[in-house]
């Protein structure tokens, strides 16, 4: 009962085999054939005590084919005996039959140079061993953590643990064979808290590629974050100086960059960053990677080929402020004439290829960085979090500041009770004034925290 | 522009989950092999995990089942096998080009439409050692329409969405085709639309936003199991007053009518009708069998799982705002000032802070009873434990609508539905500073 991926007796090359002679045989289109298999263990820890643990095994088979008109049609199946193959194989010709000839798709994704990423980056056997004991201890011992410093507030605390392994293998008609084991392990902490009518929460998590990554410290951290929301106060509308915590960067700039530069909303006309490329959207002194070919810190996202096995490449978006790359997959590059960036993102075999960033890293030109972000700032806030998203068409963001702190004269003070914002993400991007010197690494995204010259917010006081 | 296909897509999946309750501890293990030897092994598995973990559960937190719960059992066929292929492929493909043309052909400021359709069937039994055995047939079809408009260099995005319990051989295209054009209409209206103000205003709710406003303000903070988690702010306040005496909240599942219907949750439990809040007073918790049985209540019928590699979790259905009094158009010619806001773009709540908030597709200021000028990207943020006090005048109309809700990784169908109503004192987030 461990997650090995390679006892379960499926053989991902015989998979691909059969779907192969099978659309080989009912004639010449193209193909593609996306092979996932997956174990996966987790558990939950309610109140200290333990609540359930699940272990599942999932596999399965997307397969995508096109013929010379660009007629296209993806199947998927999670039952990959024999028959279901040539009947979901059956399936997808006879559906890409219905479709539409469409003049810009060109071919799946061409085959290039590549190079997986060395062993250990991406897979660490050592979750592959995970045992139902070892996830139990991780679980107790982040409850430890949590109630170190007993404090009467704390009111509940709450742990879960997750961890899957899963080999990835894509095959086409244009040659692309690829394959990966990846491994993930992410340990979450909620702490809610109490304090006479007031309850407030927080949360802090570890994650990571490797088990090396996952730590029961978060427990306390989750704590200490969780009192820090206690006390809160309300603010009044205005105008605010802005320093935005790395909980925050993601929602609101570089996730928000990242979602305005996916190729196929911009061909659909539905992106605010459509049209941009070359031009300055945010200071000089701020850049923008993604890059899926990181090979240190938690490694969240990183992945040595894209979802349609096309190699990954670390690439600019932002360049010392200027726009310098859409986000590409083999259709919309083949469409606008140039080549993959390799950002096809699927979900699982279950979904066809859409277009996604990897790990998403800040880059800020040296001069920007100060250890004293906050100095100088007498009367301003610092935006811990969001989960609000931006209007991509228009660039508008509008939403809660779901976790937020008062600064006053240059120190974070009280938490903030209901605030909402607003504001047109290329002013937000161009208010940019300075970054912390401390880096945080989670859940894809690379970045110290950032300081706005300000930002509208609408208070309840 | 000719109109074209992007995605087709067809899955085929099938597996089982088997979940075991040893002294309060669950173990649950899933197979895509239902074979009887994996069956065998999965339960093994379930019983072996569950067995693991019991040792670590407090006293004070085991529990069995009670006897005397009425499971489901029989069939129940929503949907028959075979429906989904008496319209052919091509007949479905053809219905979303021609919507295509239709939502291009309404204004020529439309720049791309972009169609999702999907129909699924599914068929699921749920049985247990308790006495459950029922088996189920249901298909949906989903249809969002999303548009992109553009007048000078403005641009602006509509989407309506259209929901349906059954295939779509018992869909009205008609009713698909009136989403596609409010979808254009409202993206053109957008287009005219100013920046709102930030501050706190009175709001007026159309149906759609209104349900959606009843789902995070109030329905998820009753999930049972985050109030045994110790992270709602509604635990211990049953039988406290929570808001105005003419708000009554409601969850049924039972409502075939309703996009969130199925006849029992799964678990077993036949769905039901299940007061929220009755008269302004909170009247009880939406439950699984877990949280019913420690708590020592009923369950509710509320326990879903979004398929059979997943654990079920107390999820709401339908949840609806009980129809009062007022005429709409009343309720906005009886404000002074303040937003009239339609539709949902997407909303969520903090139970365990009792913060919610979610977005309007689109708004309009109220000056003097009027409607005056149409305002975009609003969003609205409340706390739970005061919000249904303010609401002050509640309409005699009644209207819903179907989408997804996501909990723990796992997404299910609901349906939110509510008559117009207003509310005082709302922090609205504007872009105008």
């Amino acid at each position: 009962m461990t997650l090995s991926i390679h006892d379960d007796g499926l053989d991902d090359d015989a998979i691909k085999a059969r779907v192969r002679r099978q659309v080989e045989a009912h004639g010449p289109p193209q193909y593609e054939i996306f092979v996932e298999t997956g174990a996966s263990l987790s558990i939950d820890l309610e109140r200290g005590s333990l609540k359930n643990a699940e272990v599942g095994r999932d596999s399965g088979v997307g397969i995508r084919v096109a013929n010379k008109d660009g007629q296209s049609a993806f199947s998927y199946t999670s039952q990959t005996d024999p028959t279901s193959i040539d009947r979901v194989v059956r399936t997808v010709i006879s559906t890409m039959r219905m479709a539409t000839p469409d003049p810009d798709f060109v071919s799946f994704a061409g085959t290039a140079p590549a190079k997986n990423l060395p062993g250990g980056v991406v897979f660490d056997p050592s979750v592959e061993r995970l045992t139902i004991d070892d996830a139990v201890q991780l679980v107790k011992g982040t409850m430890e953590s949590a109630l170190r410093e007993p404090d009467p507030r704390v009111h509940s605390v709450n742990v879960s643990f997750k961890a899957s392994c899963t080999r990835v293998s894509v095959l086409n008609s244009n040659g692309i064979d690829a394959r990966e084991d990846q491994s993930d392990a992410m340990l979450t902490c909620e702490v809610t808290v109490k304090d006479g009518g007031e309850m407030s929460s927080d949360y802090d998590f570890t994650s990571g590629r490797d088990l090396g990554r996952i730590s029961v410290d978060v427990g306390g951290r989750a704590t200490r974050r969780a009192l820090k929301t206690l006390g809160k106060v309300r603010v009044k509308t205005g105008f605010y100086p802005v320093v935005i915590g790395t909980r925050a960067v993601g929602a609101v700039l570089a996730g928000a960059i990242a979602s305005g530069v996916n190729a196929e909303v911009v061909q659909q006309g539905m992106s605010f960053l459509g049209g941009m490329i070359g031009k300055q959207i945010a200071p000089d002194h701020f850049s923008l990677i993604d890059d899926p070919r990181l090979e240190s810190g938690t490694r969240a996202l990183s992945c040595s080929f894209d979802g349609e096995g096309f190699p990954t490449r670390r690439k600019s978006i932002v360049n010392g402020g200027t726009l310098e790359t859409l986000l590409h997959n083999s259709y919309t590059a083949n469409k606008a004439g140039v080549e993959s960036t390799g950002n096809a993102a699927r979900s699982g075999y279950t979904s066809p290829p859409r277009i996604s960033q990897f790990n998403l890293v800040v880059q800020p030109r040296r001069d920007h960085v100060d250890h004293g972000l906050l100095e100088g700032i007498r009367h301003g806030i610092y935006f811990d979090q969001t989960y609000d998203s931006p209007n991509l068409t228009t660039g508008d963001f509008s939403g809660m500041i779901a976790s937020g702190f008062l600064i006053e004269d240059g120190v974070i003070t009280s938490p903030i009770s209901q605030a909402n914002f607003g504001v047109k993400l290329l002013d937000l991007f161009n208010s940019i004034e300075m970054y912390g010197d401390e880096l945080d690494d989670r859940a894809g995204i690379v970045t110290p925290p950032i300081r706005l010259k300000g930002l509208h917010v609408s208070g309840s006081l | 522009m000719q109109s074209r296909t992007r995605n087709v897509v067809s899955s085929l999946g099938s597996g089982a989950g088997v979940r075991a309750l040893v002294g309060g501890a669950w173990g649950f293990a899933t197979t895509i092999d239902t074979s009887r030897p994996s069956l065998i092994r999965c339960s093994e598995t379930a019983v072996r995990l569950a067995r693991a973990c019991t040792r670590f559960v407090k006293e004070d937190q085991r529990f069995t089942i009670p006897e005397g719960a009425k499971f489901a059992s029989g069939r129940d066929e929503v949907t028959r096998d075979g429906e989904m292929d008496s319209i052919a492929g091509e007949d479905k493909i053809k219905f979303c080009l021609d919507l295509d043309k239709s939502a291009r052909a309404r204004s020529m400021l439309v720049k791309n439409v972009v169609i999702r359709f999907s129909e699924s069937f599914s068929e699921s039994a749920v049985v247990n050692s308790l006495g459950a055995h029922i088996e189920k047939s249901i298909g949906t079809v989903y249809a969002l329409t999303n548009v992109m408009v553009k007048e000078n260099d403005v641009l602006q995005s509509g989407s309506e969405v259209f929901s349906h319990i059954g295939c779509w051989n018992t869909a009205d295209p008609l009713a698909v085709e009136q989403t596609a054009i409010a979808a254009v209409d409202q993206g053109l209206r957008l287009l005219k639309a100013k920046p709102c103000p930030p501050g706190a205003f009175t709001i007026v709710v159309d149906n759609k936003l209104g349900g959606v406003f009843v789902h995070e303000a109030m329905g998820h903070a009753c999930e049972a199991d985050s109030i045994l988690a110790g992270q709602s702010i509604l635990e211990s306040k049953v039988g406290n007053r929570v808001g105005n005496e003419a708000v009554t909240i409601v969850d049924d599942g039972s409502r075939r009518d309703l996009f969130g219907y199925m006849p029992s949750d799964s678990e077993g439990i036949p769905s039901r009708k299940t007061i929220l809040v009755k008269d302004g007073v909170l009247a009880g918790y939406l439950h699984d069998l877990e949280t019913a049985s420690r708590m020592e209540q009923q369950p509710t019928g509320n326990g879903r799982a979004e398929g059979f590699d997943c654990m079920p979790q107390v999820r709401m259905t339908n949840t609806y705002l009980e129809p009062r009094d007022w005429k709409p158009d009343e309720i906005v010619a009886d404000t002074g000032r303040g937003i009239y806001c339609r539709n949902w773009q997407y909303g969520y709540v903090e139970p365990e802070k009792g913060n919610f908030m979610f977005k309007c597709k689109e708004a309009m200021m109220i000056e003097n009873g009027q409607q005056t000028t149409s305002l975009k990207d609003v969003a609205l943020s409340g706390q739970i434990l005061s919000v249904l006090h303010d609401i002050d005048a509640i309409g005699n109309d009644f209207g819903s609508s179907g989408g997804m809700c996501g909990k723990g990784g796992q997404r299910v169908r609901v349906s939110d539905a509510s008559p117009h109503f207003r509310i005082k004192n709302v922090l609205v987030g504007g872009m105008d500073g």
